[in-house]
């Protein structure tokens, strides 16, 4: 049945392709509306300067001193998950070139496996947007994107560092005629053999950290043709592998190695028509983790539709639906499993003038044993004086069980509701010119059919039992101070507090590992071919049991990079993180390295080809 | 009618204090710990914040993670036992794969085991020499590869012997010269002739064996959770000295892998979900005991003899603090209070 699905949405896309019509485009065009002008009122920030981010190879140890996310580390190198506002790690996704990638079982994605070399452009999403992007994303989302350029470049550099770590990059970009390849590969190895606090042993001896090395390897390689003057093809793939020694805690004895395989293929392709835009993707993405040798394999098929009506008056329109087959060989479940989920939704954006804008989304999904329930999104912006423009946006989100909720053997319960959850979001902007630009974000909802694993009779069973409501203000301010000096500061303050829970004692308690005060900041300064940035990072303390009890302190971290451009197209790189030698961790006893430095050298080659 | 009851409740701890006092000569054990009841606490998997409570039931205080106040370092990852023998507590430290040996009337620490133990569970001890049970370490399917009894000297904590059980090796008994273990991941009971140090009978319960207590016949009894989904609990019987099975009770439902006993009154208590049952030595039908609606589930059981007091566990999702109740035998809850994360087992020092 599903087959006969994609080869209609084949037969659809291309039966609707062979029709031809004139219009003039540039050599490389990305047609479709991005999908965040569809969710007017949210918070979006885009990077398509990774360096931006910093200098550091894992994206999740960027965003964490970069934005107001909360990313729960297990170690250096170790599993990283996202936490927008307050969330669970599966309440996030993870969006790669349009499609979420959380693993199927857990449901969530570990930002450790996903280096920043493989990717050209970040972005963030704050806040639900199940309507728009689908299940998971309640607490917000993170999209990776590969993005073609005119340039023809060719990157190689290598790096070495405290603790055992050697990482080497090669990238190239070509551009010949309608075609346009960029291949991206990275290496990099870790010994993590750093010093830490053993405060399970007798006057806390400083030992060094013995099983938390790593290695790992990933290959990006996107290719972008232009068929005709309106139709584009586009191919991704994807391989990343990580073998690792899973950082035991503190006074645990564990010697666990994991490994993980990501591989994904994606095509796409682009029709521009005088009346309509589509686009149609289909994918195949594999997930594989081998824990002690125990293999899980995590297959899943994607394919997706969209017609987009662009702008006539003063509405622009697009309906979609999207198919996957999702299937899973684990050994704790009681046979292979493989679910067809399906989903329908409907965007608008509506200009009213050049001062204010709005945009409704509709979403049903169709999940196997599952009754989502029909998703809406209503936003809106409004430009409400000279440099100032307000967005709001309210919206209903869901979350279906992820597979090891229902086929966990034992303690997998068939019968879970999805997590449903009513959100509202303000946010105010100000912007007069670079010397000042600030904006606040206040935020609000409750996530009801919350799942969570308890035991019953020592055997562990998920169960929809939590009611949460959370809220927050995110705020940010950055200057150029001059053209050489700019300082960029974000704050936020997270309240998620448990409604309906198992025990009175949990009760109007703040979830553990979410922080409630967290402040960003970058110095960043260049003078000639030198680039100094410095991020102080402050985190308040954190909980990590359930009737807040017991906490992890307030900690407070510097990282500093020097660089120097040179015009030859040398770059030189001297990183340094936790400069401040702090003592601190981000999951309860799971050790983290004091200073590291990391010094790496890199050659640009570059040919315009026009 | 409050005051008479605590003015009888402190006369006859006195006189249990006299009489042990008076009796029991090597009764030489001093400190803050020296009388009370341990909880041991599991505490998060992987989050090495299992601990060990104390509480005194006389004035009703609890002391939280005894061994990081006296010693100021943390006990370890997954807390799953301790043993009392002499003056000294040996904790069984799961996943930190080590013993903590401490003075049980102060905590202070004499020594770490952590030589030749996979998966350590419990201790019993008997003659100078400990007697661990190991699951041993899991193989790539999750399979266990050969679990164990690791014997050791009590006087240098040296190896002696190491005797091979079947899958899951868990709770032991001492009667006599035979040790009991029973294999968790099977539907056994292994019985040790301590003098050869050899398996002489491999015992047939019923699935997933779990705790062993001996009645005052000398009648050995372990509880079988049943298997999963299965509904097939059990009470198996086992006379000590044929090594067979003499009486084999099935609860029609999975229940807790933890029983106590209480020999006053001759009767087990053992729990399915939120409910106590008692069953009476001798008959086949258990009654409801205590049905503890506001529990989430019952983590561990145990009954202090001494005292007369049942106490009761909840693990409360190992989401924070556990609680614990205390009961009177009648049923009636005394106290209830705060415990670490997990509390899962009750040791009862007169």
């Amino acid at each position: 049945v599903r087959l006969v699905f994609f080869i209609c949405l084949l037969a659809i896309c291309f039966g609707v392709s062979a029709q031809t019509d004139t219009l003039i485009l540039d050599n490389v065009v990305v047609t479709a509306t991005p999908w965040h002008n569809y969710a007017l009122g949210l918070k979006v920030e885009k990077f398509t300067d990774i360096g931006a981010l910093g200098t550091s190879q894992n994206i999740g140890a960027a965003l964490f001193t970069s934005s107001p996310i909360y990313i729960k580390s297990y170690g250096a190198g170790q599993i990283s998950t996202i936490g927008f506002r307050g969330t669970s790690a599966s309440q996030n996704a993870l969006f790669w070139n349009g499609i979420n990638v959380n693993g199927t079982s857990l449901g969530l994605s570990d930002l450790s496996l996903t280096p920043l070399a493989l990717v050209d452009e970040v972005a963030l999403q704050y806040g639900a947007a199940s309507s728009l992007l689908g299940s998971d994303v309640v607490g917000g989302s993170i999209h990776l994107n590969s993005a073609p350029t005119n340039e023809n470049r060719f990157t190689i550099g290598v790096g070495a560092g405290s603790y055992g770590a050697y990482n080497s990059t090669v990238s190239g970009k070509v551009n010949i005629g309608k075609l346009n390849l960029s291949t991206k590969f990275i290496r990099q190895t870790a010994e993590n053999n750093f010093s830490y606090k053993n405060t399970s042993k007798a006057g806390h001896p400083l030992e060094n950290m013995e099983h938390a090395g790593f290695s790992q390897v990933g290959i990006a390689q996107d290719a972008w043709l232009q068929l005709n003057e309106r139709n584009q093809l586009s191919l991704h793939l994807w391989y990343s592998f990580m073998d690792r020694d899973v950082q035991p805690a503190i006074g645990t004895a564990n010697t666990d190695t994991q490994q993980d395989a990501n591989k994904r293929i994606l095509l796409t392709h682009e029709l521009n028509g005088r009346d309509y835009i589509t686009t149609f993707k289909l994918a195949y993405l594999q997930d594989r983790i081998d824990f002690n040798g125990d293999l899980s394999i995590m297959p899943r098929w994607y394919a997706s539709f969209e017609v987009e009506i662009p702008q006539k008056g003063f509405i622009k329109h697009k309906i979609g639906a999207n198919a996957q087959l999702l299937q899973a060989k684990i050994d704790a479940y009681n046979g292979d499993i493989s679910e067809q989920r399906m989903d329908v939704y409907y965007a608008g954006s509506m200009s009213f003038s050049a001062k204010a804008a709005a945009s409704l989304t509709l979403r049903q999904s169709f999940v196997e044993g599952f009754e989502p329930p029909i998703t809406p999104s209503l936003g809106g912006q409004i430009k409400i004086a000279n440099y100032w423009i307000a967005k709001a946006n309210i919206s209903r989100s869901y979350r279906v069980a992820t597979l090891n909720d229902r086929y966990w053997r034992p303690g997998g319960n068939p019968d879970l509701q999805p997590e449903s959850g009513y959100h509202g979001e303000t946010t105010w902007m100000y912007s007069k010119s670079k010397k000042l630009t600030a904006e606040a974000t206040l935020f609000g909802g409750k996530v009801s059919e919350w799942i969570l694993w308890t035991p019953e009779n020592n055997i562990w069973t998920p169960k929809n039992i939590d009611e949460v409501f959370m809220y927050g203000v995110e705020a940010q301010v950055g200057s150029d101070i001059t053209t050489n000096l700019k300082i960029q500061m974000n704050y936020a303050y997270n309240r998620s507090v448990r409604n309906n829970t198992i025990s009175d004692d949990f009760e109007g308690k703040q979830l553990p590992y979410t922080p409630i005060h967290q402040l960003k900041s970058a110095i960043k300064y260049h003078r000639g071919v030198l680039h100094i940035a410095v991020r102080p990072t402050l985190v308040g303390a954190r909980f990590t049991s359930a009737d807040n009890s017991t906490q992890l302190p307030t900690f407070f971290i510097l990282a500093a990079s020097v660089q120097a451009n040179l015009n030859t197209g040398w770059l030189l790189s001297l990183n340094a993180e936790n400069l401040t030698n702090s003592n601190y961790q981000l999951v309860e006893n799971r050790a983290m390295p004091r200073s590291i430095f990391n010094f790496s050298i890199q050659k640009t080659f570059i040919k315009n080809s026009k | 009618m409050k005051l008479k009851n605590y003015f009888l409740k402190l006369v006859i701890i006195s006189l249990a204090f006299l009489s042990l006092a008076c009796g029991d000569d090597e009764k030489l054990v001093k400190g803050q710990y020296a009388s009370g009841i341990f909880i041991v606490n599991e505490g998060n998997f992987g989050s090495g914040n299992g601990s060990v409570s104390h509480y005194n039931p006389s004035d009703k205080t609890v002391i939280e993670d005894v061994f990081k106040a006296e010693n100021d370092f943390a006990l370890g990852d997954v807390v799953q036992s301790l043993h009392i023998d002499g003056d000294k507590a040996f904790i069984v430290v799961n996943n930190s794969k080590k013993i903590e040996v401490v003075n049980y009337g102060d905590f202070s620490s004499i020594a770490t085991i952590s030589e030749n133990l996979a998966n350590p569970r419990y201790m019993v001890s008997k003659d100078g020499k400990g007697y661990i049970s190991n699951w041993g370490n899991f193989d790539s399917n999750f399979a266990l590869d050969q679990s164990y009894v690791e014997v050791i000297d009590l006087k240098d904590f040296k190896e002696v012997k190491k005797i091979n059980t079947q899958d899951g090796s868990e709770n032991m008994i001492i009667k006599g010269n035979t040790l009991f273990v029973s294999n968790s991941f099977t539907n056994t009971v292994s019985a040790i002739d301590l003098v050869s140090g050899s398996i002489s009978k491999t015992i047939t319960v019923g699935n997933s064996p779990g705790v062993l207590i001996e009645d005052k016949t000398g009648m050995v009894w372990v509880v079988c959770a049943g298997s999963f989904g299965g509904n097939d609990g059990r009470l198996v019987s086992i006379d000590a000295q044929k090594l067979e099975v003499t009486q084999s009770i099935d609860l029609t439902k999975n229940v807790g892998s933890k029983i106590t006993y209480n020999s006053s009154a001759n009767e087990i208590y053992y729990y399915g979900g939120k409910v106590v049952y008692a069953l009476k030595m001798g008959t086949t039908s258990p009654k409801v005991f205590l049905d503890i609606s506001d529990f989430s589930g019952i983590y561990g059981i145990g009954f202090d003899e001494s005292r007369n007091a049942i106490y009761v566990s909840d693990a409360v999702g190992f989401a924070g603090k556990g609680t614990v109740h205390q009961y009177e035998t009648s049923g009636q809850l005394i106290h209830q209070f705060k415990v670490g994360v997990g509390p899962s087992g009750f040791v009862f020092i007169p």
